[in-house]
């Protein structure tokens, strides 16, 4: 029975249509940056020292925001439902609690953290599947247990 | 030692709070402006704008009932300092200041380590989150602070004296008194503690019975306003996902298109629909853009580039919760079950994620961030290289925070706060005389509440002539007092006698002489100031 139950959520999980989202990666991002870097100097040409303007408004530190948008948009609870179906989202939680808490492997911790951002870099475009991924390994460590 | 770093650490946070109040944000949004008037009002009369003799359970104001607890709060403000920004931004700052205070006690109370409250105080007085609501004259950080206070003396009772149980209940009502999200929040808060103290309640029953009575009693008119009048429920019905027909209106037509048969009435289900609304808004409050890249997408509640917290707040608080969890932290439920429950309220609403309705999360993120802190510096090898690390990480955002918040964001955002209307009103003052008539447009909303502060109009004088409609939302708006008149057509009004008129953009009234116009901070014209003879 218990078996039946994790195969039915299996299955929800596999055929839930990968949610539509938008571009954002690497190449977003640069093309996000000459527009904020003008937008942002030109706020602060008026009465700032070129300084501080170099020091908040340049490309290492534009980019970074807008890779880390990008990034962060992945942990987005919505985002998992919507790629691994709500049915996904208790063993795509218990995925990340067994592996945080009870089987702490740092490389497995730090591997989870770094994954997300590949796509950033490399043409990937289907990221949403990493969700279905890690919400089948809750449901094969729940079936483990 | 400790001391003297909490006191650096408060004189911060009030410095923060403090520092050009009443010239950043730019302007008084109208909400402000009509907390301001109100208790402008209040002070001079003991009534609120419309007659009312000093309202309990709301200030009708632009028929939007206000709680009261806001207004009654600023009247000693503007007794102090006068009608003016700085005044009624006061009281936010001033609690503010002392919330980040109670953090550092109650923090001090969950952990029992100077270290911790020390750092969770410091990570409150420079929050972004916190910092954008304290320095504007919001009802829901006023809110925040008797919550917060009324958490507090629930700790205080659960473990010194059972005699704090009545402040805190009376702490939790002036919550709900202040800020309409915190009756929301205050019921739910008070299920997480009742169950992590189920054995000091059961043992001080008695305590808690009368406090539980005497809430009771001051509680009932508020209930009877919220629950029995139309006012009352207004504002709940205008924001919630639930008064929505949207997700009637899709399960009708699922099941149309299944022939209506009996597993489509359950798989379409429009309860199941609501809820699935319900969890979507709800996981908005975690959305990682909101908490981390880009905070409230309305440009009042956040500056646009900073999130609600800062980047090295993820790893700290997800540590934070790691550590509490694995060591079984006698603090854990209470914390987790206020991060928790601090959504459901606001899940309710439409805006998703909305800073204002759920500030009261606050300070548990501080709380996990100091605790994950603390917790790594611990096991951590390289501890001196850790916590350079984190320091300079820390400063580096909260100064670019800090640059946005003074220079950036004001003057891209200054028409989301009304900006031009103080400055009208000066203009105005100096043509007062010499008009019969002044008409203003009302493009920008309530224009009205700007006269009556700016010129600090005695609200008896006002009521004498004010012309006070209610339209069909119940909503109040005024088209005229005095020799104003406020309308949505401008062009259309052609009264006797020397007229002024105030137009929206580009428009003027035909025949009519430009006389000046006023800019936003970006430089776009936001009203036209002309002159007619009819």
């Amino acid at each position: 029975m218990r078996y039946a139950t994790l195969l039915i959520l299996a299955i929800f999980i596999i055929s839930k249509d990968l949610p539509m989202s938008d571009q954002c990666d690497r190449a977003t991002a640069q093309t996000a940056l000459p527009v904020r870097i003008f937008s942002e100097t030109t706020i602060d040409g008026r009465d700032q020292p070129v300084l501080v303007t170099r020091f908040f408004h340049n490309k290492v530190t534009i980019m970074s925001s807008e890779l880390g948008r990008c990034y962060f948009n992945f942990f987005d609870l919505n985002f998992v439902v919507n790629s691994a179906s709500l049915f996904g989202l208790l063993p795509w939680l218990y995925f990340f609690y067994r592996i945080f808490l009870q089987i702490p492997k740092y490389p497995c911790i730090l591997a989870i953290f770094i994954i997300p951002a590949v796509p950033l870099f490399i043409a990937f475009p289907q990221v949403a599947y990493l969700h279905k991924v890690f919400a089948i390994i809750g449901l094969v460590l729940w079936a483990k247990r | 030692m400790n001391k003297t770093l909490l006191i650096i650490i408060i004189l911060l946070a009030a410095f923060l709070r403090l520092y050009k109040l009443g010239s950043v944000p730019p302007s008084l949004y109208w909400d402000e402006a009509s907390l301001g008037y109100n208790a402008y009002s209040i002070l001079i009369t003991a009534r609120d704008e419309h007659g009312r003799f000093l309202p309990g359970t709301n200030f009708a104001a632009f028929g939007d009932y206000k709680p009261p607890g806001y207004i009654y709060a600023t009247v000693p403000a503007i007794a102090a300092f006068g009608l003016n920004e700085f005044a009624i931004r006061f009281p936010s700052a001033f609690f503010g200041t002392l919330t980040v205070l109670l953090t550092y006690f109650l923090a001090k109370k969950l952990f029992e380590k100077e270290s911790i409250a020390l750092l969770a105080t410091f990570f409150l007085a420079i929050s972004p989150w916190h910092l954008q609501f304290s320095r504007g004259a919001f009802e829901a950080n006023l809110g925040l602070f008797f919550s917060l206070l009324g958490i507090y003396l629930f700790l205080k009772f659960a473990t010194e004296k059972a005699i704090y149980i009545l402040p805190s209940a009376l702490s939790f009502l002036a919550a709900m008194y202040t800020f309409t999200g915190q009756r929301l929040f205050v019921p739910f808060i008070l299920i997480v503690l009742a169950w992590q103290f189920r054995q000091q309640i059961l043992k001080n029953i008695k305590s808690v019975s009368a406090a539980i009575l005497i809430s009771a009693v001051l509680f009932w008119p508020l209930f009877i306003f919220v629950t029995q009048t139309i006012e009352g429920k207004l504002r709940f019905n205008e924001v919630t996902i639930f008064k929505d027909l949207e997700p009637i209106d899709r399960s009708n037509r699922y099941r149309e298109r299944d022939d209506f048969s009996w597993y489509s009435d359950i798989t379409h289900n429009r309860r199941f629909l609501y809820a699935r609304e319900y969890l979507i808004h709800y996981f908005d409050a975690f959305e990682p853009s909101f908490l981390f890249t880009k905070g409230d997408a309305n440009p009042r509640l956040s500056v646009q580039e900073v999130g609600e917290l800062y980047y090295l707040d993820l790893f700290l608080i997800l540590a934070g919760i790691y550590f509490l969890i694995a060591q079984k932290h006698k603090g854990a439920f209470l914390i987790l079950g206020w991060l928790l429950v601090s959504p459901l309220g606001p899940a309710t609403a439409r805006e998703t994620p909305h800073a204002l309705r759920m500030i009261h999360i606050l300070p548990t993120f501080q709380l996990l961030a100091a605790f994950g802190l603390v917790s790594l510096y611990q096991i951590i090898r390289l501890k001196k290289l850790f916590l350079v690390t984190c320091f300079l990480f820390l400063v580096a955002q909260f100064l670019f925070y800090l640059h946005i918040y003074y220079f950036h964001w004001p003057r891209i955002w200054s028409n989301q706060w009304q900006y031009g209307y103080k400055q009208l009103v000066y203009q105005i003052n100096n043509l007062y005389d010499d008009a019969d008539h002044i008409v203003v447009t009302k493009a920008l909303g309530r224009p009205y509440i700007y006269f009556l502060l700016y010129r600090q109009v005695d609200p008896r004088d006002y009521l004498k002539t004010a012309k006070i409609v209610r339209d069909q939302f119940f909503f109040i708006d005024v088209n005229g007092f005095d020799k104003f008149i406020f309308t949505g057509s401008p062009a259309d009004e052609r009264p006797p006698g020397k007229t002024i008129y105030i137009t929206e953009g580009a428009s003027l009234p035909a025949g009519s002489q430009l006389l000046s116009t006023i800019n936003q901070l970006d430089g776009k014209v936001v009203f036209r100031i002309s002159t007619i003879t009819n």
